[in-house]
């Protein structure tokens, strides 16, 4: 008897619970995301496959983000705000790396936001040789950027890499972009 | 000479034995066994692989030594548009000239000359021989086997301070006549001298003492910096060429940007965010000493002894310009001031003050944890650290820095001080490691 009671109450608590999550209703999208790329969806679509594309190295399937030795700029990746539903507070950058050696120098994972005159424009950097300590292995990337208030959907964001000293190779993979409410 | 006779009548006490070299010298005895230990540790884990690099000729000539390098082979040259030799200081690399060493040799000079100097101030300071181990292991003191400047300036601060410590005004003089000519440090003495000389002189009885040492710092302040300013001119026709020069550097008067960030990394940060520590005690005990300076008539100034109010204005100079010219940046931080012997002199002086009661670390703590925040540690802005991760970096700083604060008045001092020992050891071996590969360990 004991037993079957221990047993009632516990469906009751979940069919309960269950109740009160339908009753509230579908909660409000948190984060949507502005960009994931592997750089796996180039393959068959492009050719030649552009440059910063390379197979020498990946985190996941066959390709990464590529920034030579010695090289300052890389394609940047563009979108603008429309790509969420919501105006986000706040974005978070991650991604992956590879880095040779300590020789990258100066080397800036960027996220800008172009607001084309409206309001000053956000530069915001993660500064890759100053977090990753560990080379030749793949180091996982995250850095978190708080947005003003006064950003509009049309506002344009640029996600790519910049290495003002031009050192050493460096690849990235996997990268996404998320905005959070 | 004179016999005693031992009688019945006369019982001569025994003679003491004679005091030991150990007893006698005990910094030199302490400083030999840590060189050898730092050979030990450095050899084992080089034969290990876990450190993969020594220092060699070619490994060793990085960074600021290209700097020097260039003065030794070709004297100063300027550039109005780019950045050039003059930034740097003449004696060192003269010194280095005049010795016709290569850059490996000239790096072991240097630490000899380090270790030469540390002695000397621990003998003097009487130092208790676990401190001065603790504190040859300091980790940004890796740059005293580099072909900078560090260890010269070592050499001749120890001179300045020891002047202050035994009243020798030559020596005060020659130290801070040294210091100017190794590096810009002019303008980080003159503020010191001058705070120094206030409070020494509203000491009882001091003024003209006072008067006489401040203004024999300043003469020797002054020389220094007409000499580097004609050696100058002398060569590129700018005499203050190594002030026009810094711009370039991004050294230049600025409002600093949130969170600070070191470009040599998360590995040296924490030792940059410890001397930023170092330098807001240092202001807020200068403030501290100011305000009792004001309210002297209604009751006495603290007698701090000169030689510790100069090492605290040091420290406040290079906490101000590190804060006002390097827009944010920390890097530098703790070189300029950890690796140096006013970061001594002040451990020094914190070991012989009685012990604090326990609510006062309490308050330091706080402020402590406050004070991480310039770096983002709260707030998601301390760049590929999540919140747990962030507060476990800076937690452990925290407890690196408690250790050392309330070292004199632990119970189990001895084995802190080995594990402080040790660690710094390996972090020194690390850094230099680095720095012999080219990453960047300013």
């Amino acid at each position: 008897m004991a037993a079957f009671d221990s047993v009632f109450w516990r469906v009751l608590g979940a069919w309960g619970g269950l109740s009160l999550l339908a009753g509230c209703g579908a909660a409000p999208e948190e984060r949507c995301v502005l960009l994931s790329s592997d750089f796996e969806q180039f393959e068959g679509w492009v050719s030649p496959l552009p440059s910063f594309l390379t197979t020498e190295r990946a985190h996941s399937g066959r390709y990464s983000y590529y920034v030579g030795d010695g090289a300052e700029f890389v394609a940047p990746y563009r979108t603008t705000l429309e790509g969420c539903a919501f105006m986000p507070s706040r974005l978070r950058l991650q991604a992956w790396t590879y880095l040779t050696s300590g020789l990258i120098r100066s080397t800036k994972l960027v996220v800008e936001i172009r607001c084309h005159g409206r309001r000053p424009d956000i530069w915001r950097g993660l500064e890759v040789s100053q977090v990753v300590r560990r080379y030749q292995k793949w180091e996982h990337l995250t850095k978190t950027i708080h947005l003003p208030a006064d950003l509009a959907p049309t506002d344009e964001v640029l996600v790519y890499v910049w290495c003002p000293e031009r050192g050493a190779a460096k690849y990235f993979d996997d990268i996404t972009l998320e905005g959070w409410r | 000479m004179a016999f005693r006779f031992k009688t019945a009548l006369n019982p001569v006490p025994p003679l003491p034995a004679p005091a030991s070299f150990a007893k006698r010298y005990p910094i030199p005895v302490v400083v030999a066994g840590h060189l050898v230990l730092l050979a030990a540790l450095g050899s084992v884990l080089y034969c290990f692989g876990i450190i993969r690099y020594l220092p060699t000729n070619e490994n060793i000539a990085r960074w600021d030594v290209y700097w020097y390098n260039l003065i030794r082979e070709q004297g100063y040259s300027y550039s109005a548009t780019s950045m050039s030799s003059t930034a740097f200081f003449p004696l060192f690399p003269y010194l280095w000239r005049l010795t016709g060493l290569n850059a490996f040799h000239m790096g072991l000079l240097n630490f000899s000359l380090f270790i030469a100097a540390f002695t000397w101030l621990a003998q003097q300071l009487r130092l208790p021989g676990r401190w001065a181990l603790l504190l040859l292991s300091t980790p940004p003191l890796l740059f005293m086997v580099i072909p900078y400047t560090e260890a010269l300036f070592f050499v001749f601060a120890t001179l300045a301070l020891l002047g202050l410590h035994r009243g020798r005004l030559s020596w005060w003089m020659l130290g801070l006549l040294g210091c100017g000519l190794t590096r810009s440090a002019s303008t980080m003495f003159t503020p010191a001298v001058l705070f120094t000389t206030l409070l020494w002189a509203a000491q009882p009885g001091q003024v003209r003492r006072a008067l006489q040492w401040g203004g024999a710092g300043l003469l020797a302040i002054t020389s220094s910096v007409g000499t580097v300013a004609f050696i100058q001119w002398y060569q590129v026709g700018e005499p203050f060429a190594f002030v026009a020069t810094h711009k370039f550097w991004g050294q230049k008067l600025q409002w600093p940007q949130f969170p600070f960030a070191s470009p040599s990394g998360i590995n040296m940060l924490w030792l940059d965010a410890l001397a930023l520590w170092v330098g807001c005690a240092a202001i807020a005990t200068c403030l501290w000493l100011a305000g009792r300076w004001l309210q002297q008539r209604q009751r006495p100034l603290p007698a701090l002894p000169p030689v510790v109010t100069f090492a605290l204005g040091y420290c406040v100079s290079i906490a101000l310009f590190i804060l006002l010219y390097q827009g944010g940046s920390v890097w530098n931080f703790s070189r300029y001031l950890l690796a140096t012997p006013f970061f001594v002199v002040l451990v020094w002086y914190l070991g012989t003050l009685p012990a604090w009661p326990w609510p006062r670390y309490l308050y330091l703590l706080l402020a402590t944890l406050g004070l991480w925040q310039v770096f983002g540690a709260y707030t998601l802005e301390f760049d590929n650290f999540g919140r747990g991760q962030a507060l476990w970096y800076f937690a452990l700083l925290t407890g690196y820095l408690f250790a050392y604060l309330t070292l004199r008045q632990l119970r189990w001092q001895r084995e802190v001080i080995m594990v402080l020992y040790v660690f710094n050891l390996v972090i020194q071996l690390h850094l230099l490691e680095c720095f012999l590969q080219d990453y960047v360990v300013q």
